[in-house]
C-alpha cells in the first residue's frame, strides 16, 4: 500500500469539488482531487452535435442495456443514447430502498460529476429561505443569513458567467448577471398578459442559467445547439471539467486522479483529526491511502454521507463526525411535478433559429407577503412556450405528400409551467449503510428511506391550481392541470443528510462547512443544507465551497487547524 | 460491414466459446455485440423480404418523395428493422408482425393480392381505413400503443425526421445556428 501526501485531499470532482480545488489550489495548498469515475475527453466524449442518424438506435435508445445497467439512471430525461455514458451502471452502484419507498438516485461518475449533465439553472437563496427552519420550527436555523453568503455568490458567479434579469425582487436576490437569453414570443405574451394581474406577485422571468451570452473568462458564448447535458465543445456553459478545475490545473498544485473510489476518510484517535483517506483503485481494486492536512467531501450529498457514515472509529462508531447521531438524517429533495400547460392560438409568429437551453422561471409568490393556510414554505414555476414540431404527426390524421408538407413547418404553440417545491427537513427521511449490500468495489451501499410529507403533496396540489389559473388569466387555451407522481431523488436536488447549524449535539457541520467533531474535514456539498429552500441548489454549494475554503485556509494560518 | 467480416465475426464467435453452451443471456449479448457492429438501415432484422418490402411500401405511402426524398430514401424500413427487432419486447414485436398479415388479409379480402402487390389506389384506400380506425379510436379515448398503424406511423415519422435527409433536406436543420431568433414573422 502506497502513502501520499498533500496538504488538501478533495474527494470528487464535479460542481462543489472543482469549486474546491480551484480555491485550495490558488491559495496555496498542493490538492489531490480524488474522482472515483474516469477522464473525460471533451473532443470524443462530448456529443451535442452528433445527431441521431449518426447513432445505432437514432436516438431511441438502447432499451435492453438501460433496463439491465441503469434501470435507475433511465428516469433522467438526460441518460438517453447520447449521455447514457454520462450516468453510472445501476448494477455496479446499488443502493436499496422499501418498495412501497422508491427513491431515484441519479448519480455521474467521471472527471466533472454531474457537471457535465447538469440543469444549468441558478438561483440565489435569500433570508426568507436562511430564516425558514427558525420561523415554523422544522428542522434547525441556519447558522448563516444572506448577508454571509452574498459576496460568495458575487463571488462564483462573476467566475462562471450567469445570464439574466435582474428583478428586485427580495425572495430571490439578482446576481452579477450577464445579458438575459431571449424569451420567445409566446412566453412575452404570458409575461406582460401576467403584469398586473395577481397583485403583481406573480412575475414571468427567463431562467437564470450558468450558460454564457457574451464571451467571459475565455470561453465562447452558446451557439444554441440545444443539448447541453451532451457537453459543450466551447465550454459555454459551466461545467468543472471546463472551468474550475482548469484555473486549478493553471495553479500547477493540483493532483487530478482519477478511477479512485473513496472508501472513507481516515481518523487519527491520539491527535482527533482527519489523517487522509482510503481509496481504492476502480480498474484494480488497489487500495491506497493519501494523507493530507484537510479533507474536503465534495461527492454530492449522499456519497459524502456515505463515506461518512463507513469511516467508523472508535471514537465515532456510527460514523465519522456524528457524535449528533444527525448523519444520514433530513435528507431532502424538490418535490417536482405540479403545473399545467396550454395552447396559444393567437400566437403566429415562429422560431426561425436556435435551440434555446433554457426556460422561464416564476420565482416563488406563496408564502412570501403571507401565510397560506394550507402549507407552508413555497414553490417556484420553470417551464415555458414551445412550437410545435414534426412529432405533432403522431396525432394527426393523415398520411402522403400534404401530411408531409404540413409537417415542414412548425405547429401552433404550447405553453407549460412546471413546479419545484421546497420539501420541509424531516429526520424520518434518511440514509443508512445496508449492512447487506456493497458495490462493485466492496463498498458498502446505503439504504434509502425517503418520502413526501402532506406539506409537499399540498404543495404540489398548489402548483397545479396556480399554474392553471396563471394560464386562464393569461388567455391560454385547453388548459390542462396535473399533479406528475415523481419519487424523491428524481428531481436530482438530493440534499441535507450533515446538516450546519450552530450547535454540535443537534448538527453534523458548522457556518463554515466544518465538522463539528472533526476541525480539519469540511463536507460543502448538498449534504450541508440545512433546509431545501425551492431554488436549485447548485450555486448556493459553490458559493458555500468557496467560503468554506476561504475559512479553512485562514484558520490554517493561523494554526488552528 | 460486408459479408465475409460478418462470416469471420461469427466464425471468431464461434470459436471462442461454444454458442449452444452460452446461456440465453450471453447469446443475446453476443447477438447485440453483433448488431452493433453492423451499420444502421442495412439489414431487414426481423423481417422476411416480404415484410420487409410491405414495411417499405407502407412508410413510402406516409411519407413519399415529394420535391424531397422520402421515407424510403431516407432509410426508413432499416430504422425500423432495427427498432422492432431489437428494441421491441416480443410481444410489441409479435403484435407489429401481426399487424402486416393483417394488412395482407384485408388487402386479399378486398383484391385477392397482398398489399405490396396491390395498386397504389388500393393501397391507399385501406391505409386510409386504418388512419380512420386510429382517428376513431382517439375520439374515443382508446389505447392507441397496440394499435399497428399508429405505431408504424409513429415508426415512419421518427425515423424520417431524424434520419440526414429529413433533418438536413426536408426540414433544414442547423446544427449549429449560432443565434436564438425565437420569434419571427412567419
Amino acid at each position: 500500500m502506497r502513502n501520499d501526501s498533500f496538504d488538501a485531499i478533495v474527494v470528487g470532482s464535479g460542481i462543489s469539488g472543482g469549486w474546491a480545488a480551484k480555491e485550495l489550489t490558488e491559495k496555496g495548498l498542493r490538492t489531490l482531487v480524488l474522482e472515483a469515475g474516469g477522464p473525460i475527453d471533451p473532443g470524443t466524449d462530448f456529443v451535442e452535435h452528433v445527431q441521431p442518424w449518426q447513432l445505432h438506435y437514432q436516438g431511441f435508445g438502447d432499451r435492453i442495456a438501460l433496463e439491465r445497467d441503469q434501470f435507475i439512471q433511465k428516469h433522467c430525461y438526460a441518460c438517453d443514447e447520447w449521455s447514457g455514458k454520462f450516468f453510472v451502471n445501476d448494477r455496479d452502484n446499488p443502493y436499496t430502498f422499501d418498495k412501497t419507498q422508491p427513491f431515484h438516485w441519479i448519480r455521474g461518475r467521471q472527471v466533472g460529476g454531474r457537471s457535465i449533465m447538469w440543469g444549468r439553472q441558478v438561483y440565489r437563496w435569500s433570508d426568507l429561505d436562511f430564516e425558514a427552519n427558525s420561523r415554523d420550527g422544522f428542522g434547525v436555523d441556519w447558522p448563516i443569513r444572506y448577508a454571509d453568503i452574498a459576496p460568495w455568490y458575487d463571488y462564483v458567479e462573476q467566475f462562471i458567467g450567469i445570464s439574466g434579469e435582474r428583478l428586485g425582487l427580495p425572495q430571490l436576490p439578482d446576481g452579477q448577471f450577464l445579458p438575459p437569453m431571449a424569451l420567445n414570443c409566446a412566453e412575452k405574451a404570458v409575461r406582460e398578459r401576467l403584469a398586473g394581474q395577481f397583485d403583481g406577485e406573480r412575475v414571468l422571468t427567463i431562467g437564470r442559467c450558468a450558460i454564457l451570452t457574451q464571451a467571459h473568462g475565455g470561453r465562447a458564448p452558446c451557439h444554441y445547439c440545444g443539448p447541453c447535458e451532451r457537453g459543450c465543445i466551447t465550454f459555454s456553459y459551466f461545467n468543472s471539467l471546463g472551468v474550475t478545475l482548469p484555473a486549478a490545473a493553471a495553479t500547477g498544485r493540483l493532483t487530478l486522479r482519477p478511477w479512485s473510489v473513496v472508501h472513507s476518510v481516515l481518523y487519527d484517535e491520539a491527535r482527533g483529526r482527519a489523517s487522509g483517506v482510503r481509496v481504492i483503485d476502480a480498474r484494480t481494486k488497489e487500495e491506497t491511502v493519501f494523507s493530507a492536512r484537510v479533507v474536503f467531501l465534495c461527492a454530492s450529498a449522499l456519497e459524502s454521507t456515505r463515506i461518512l457514515l463507513n469511516s467508523r472509529t472508535p471514537r465515532f462508531p456510527d460514523g465519522l463526525a456524528n457524535s449528533s447521531g444527525e448523519l444520514g438524517r433530513n435528507l431532502m429533495d424538490h418535490c417536482m411535478g405540479g403545473g399545467a400547460h396550454g395552447r396559444l392560438p393567437d400566437i403566429r409568429e415562429a422560431n426561425s433559429a436556435g435551440r434555446r437551453p433554457n426556460g422561464i422561471y416564476i420565482p416563488r409568490f406563496q408564502n412570501v407577503n403571507r401565510q397560506h393556510p394550507d402549507f407552508l414554505r413555497g414553490y417556484a414555476f420553470q417551464g415555458g412556450g414551445w412550437q410545435d414540431g414534426w412529432g405533432r404527426g403522431n396525432d394527426m390524421p393523415g398520411f402522403g405528400k400534404d401530411f408531409k408538407t404540413a409537417l415542414r413547418t412548425p405547429g401552433g404553440w404550447g405553453f407549460s409551467f412546471y413546479g419545484f417545491g421546497e420539501c420541509l427537513p424531516r429526520p424520518t427521511n434518511y440514509v443508512e449503510i445496508d449492512e447487506h449490500q456493497v458495490d462493485a468495489w466492496g463498498v458498502p451501499a446505503l439504504r434509502i428511506h425517503c418520502e413526501w410529507s402532506d406539506n409537499e403533496r399540498k404543495l404540489l396540489q398548489d402548483m397545479s391550481v396556480t399554474a392553471a389559473e396563471m394560464l386562464e388569466a393569461t388567455g391560454v387555451k385547453d388548459v390542462v392541470a396535473h399533479v406528475d407522481d415523481n419519487p424523491p431523488g428524481l428531481t436530482i436536488h438530493e440534499m441535507g443528510t450533515a446538516r450546519m447549524g450552530r450547535n454540535p449535539r443537534t448538527s453534523v457541520l458548522n457556518s463554515h462547512n466544518q465538522a463539528h467533531d472533526v476541525k480539519n474535514l469540511f463536507v460543502t456539498d448538498g449534504a450541508c443544507m440545512t433546509s431545501s429552500a425551492n431554488q436549485n441548489p447548485s450555486i448556493t454549494y459553490m458559493a458555500l465551497t468557496a467560503r468554506a475554503v476561504a475559512y479553512s485556509v485562514d484558520q490554517m494560518k493561523r494554526n488552528e487547524l | 460491414m460486408n459479408r465475409r467480416d460478418l462470416v469471420q465475426l461469427l466464425g471468431s464467435l464461434v470459436g471462442s466459446a461454444g454458442l449452444s453452451s452460452m446461456t440465453a443471456d450471453q447469446l443475446f449479448a453476443r447477438g447485440q455485440a453483433i448488431n452493433a457492429r453492423m451499420p444502421p438501415g442495412n439489414g431487414r432484422g426481423p423481417f422476411t423480404p416480404h415484410q420487409f418490402d410491405t414495411v417499405g411500401r407502407v412508410t413510402d405511402l406516409i411519407i413519399p418523395a415529394t420535391d424531397t426524398p422520402g421515407a424510403l430514401e431516407a432509410g426508413v424500413p432499416g430504422f425500423i428493422a432495427i427498432i422492432v427487432g431489437e428494441w421491441y419486447t416480443a410481444p410489441d414485436r409479435d403484435r407489429f408482425m401481426a399487424g402486416l398479415a393483417d394488412l395482407d388479409a384485408r388487402s386479399n379480402q378486398d383484391s385477392g393480392r397482398d398489399f405490396v402487390s396491390g395498386s397504389e389506389a388500393d393501397q391507399t384506400r385501406l391505409l386510409q381505413i386504418l388512419d380512420d380506425e386510429v382517428s376513431l379510436l382517439r375520439a374515443q379515448n382508446g389505447k392507441l400503443d397496440n394499435n399497428f398503424f399508429h405505431r408504424i406511423k409513429g415508426l415512419t415519422l421518427y425515423g424520417y425526421y431524424t434520419s440526414e435527409i429529413g433533418m438536413t433536406r426536408e426540414l433544414h436543420y442547423q446544427v449549429i445556428p449560432g443565434r436564438y431568433d425565437p420569434c419571427s414573422r412567419p
